[in-house]
């Protein structure tokens, strides 16, 4: 079996990634960007999830606290008699709803040139891991499941967050189910 | 009050705290710059007035908030 091709979803989640990496601000496209866009609301690796009874909304929660990026250290700044939401509030009220945000994600993209992130030395290896995994439950493309597989199979502190979300076994069970090899 | 604590804290004997703190400290007053510049160039101001303000130099100050920023 000739596993060659991306669906369509994959790769609009690949292209997800970025631009999650982008949002946040990091200098390239980590594991827990892929992971959370493979985790896409109504992508296959969700649905897997949710029919295997694996709590979808709590691993995309976990995901997302780790997805913050290198934002304002509030815990510096509360060290200093700072609080960082009271600064918030009020630069809000002060320049509109979001401005605060909006400045943040300015200065986080700042120097940036082009489009293009690349993707970390780990990211890059569980989209390999992805093909990999493609090839051993028998399927003919790579999508979101395979991503989230590779994910886990890459250990490291993201697939340690899946795995919170409920024991690491099911969410396998969970995402290898509808594979023929499965 | 708060710049009591800031005072203390520059005083950190510790180098990795005593720059963690000074780091967030920029980083929280560059948010504030764009938004203020953003909203003083919104009002007509020059690049030479903002930069007065900001005590740097106009090229420093168009540099960092002009287009392409």
């Amino acid at each position: 079996m000739k596993v060659n091709r991306f669906t369509s979803e994959a790769r609009a989640a690949v292209v997800h990634a970025q631009e999650l990496a982008r949002r946040a601000g990091a200098p390239q496209i980590e594991v827990v960007h892929v992971a959370r866009a493979a985790l896409t609301t109504d992508g296959e690796a969700a649905r897997a999830l949710g029919a295997g009874g694996v709590d979808v909304d709590g691993a995309r929660a976990g995901l997302a606290a780790r997805l913050s990026g290198p934002g304002l250290d509030g815990e510096a700044l509360a060290g200093l008699g700072i609080d960082v939401d009271a600064v918030r509030s009020a630069t809000d009220a002060t320049f509109g709803e979001g401005a605060f945000a909006r400045a943040d994600l300015i200065a986080r993209n700042r120097g940036r040139r082009g489009n293009h992130l690349p993707f970390t030395a780990a990211a890059r290896k569980v989209l390999q891991l992805a093909l990999r995994e493609a090839v051993r439950l028998g399927d003919k493309a790579i999508d979101e499941r395979h991503i989230l597989l590779a994910v886990l199979r890459s250990g490291g502190p993201v697939a340690e967050t899946l795995a919170q979300a409920t024991d690491r076994p099911s969410v396998r069970r969970a995402l290898e189910a509808g594979s023929r090899v499965a | 009050m708060a710049v009591k604590d800031t005072a203390v804290a520059a005083q950190d004997p510790d180098p990795r705290r005593g720059l963690r703190g000074v780091r967030a400290l920029r980083e929280l007053a560059d948010r504030l710059e764009i938004l203020q510049v953003e909203r003083a160039r919104d009002e007509g101001w020059s690049w030479q007035e903002i930069a007065d303000q900001l005590g740097v130099s106009r090229q420093a100050a168009h540099k960092k908030h002009g287009r392409g920023r």
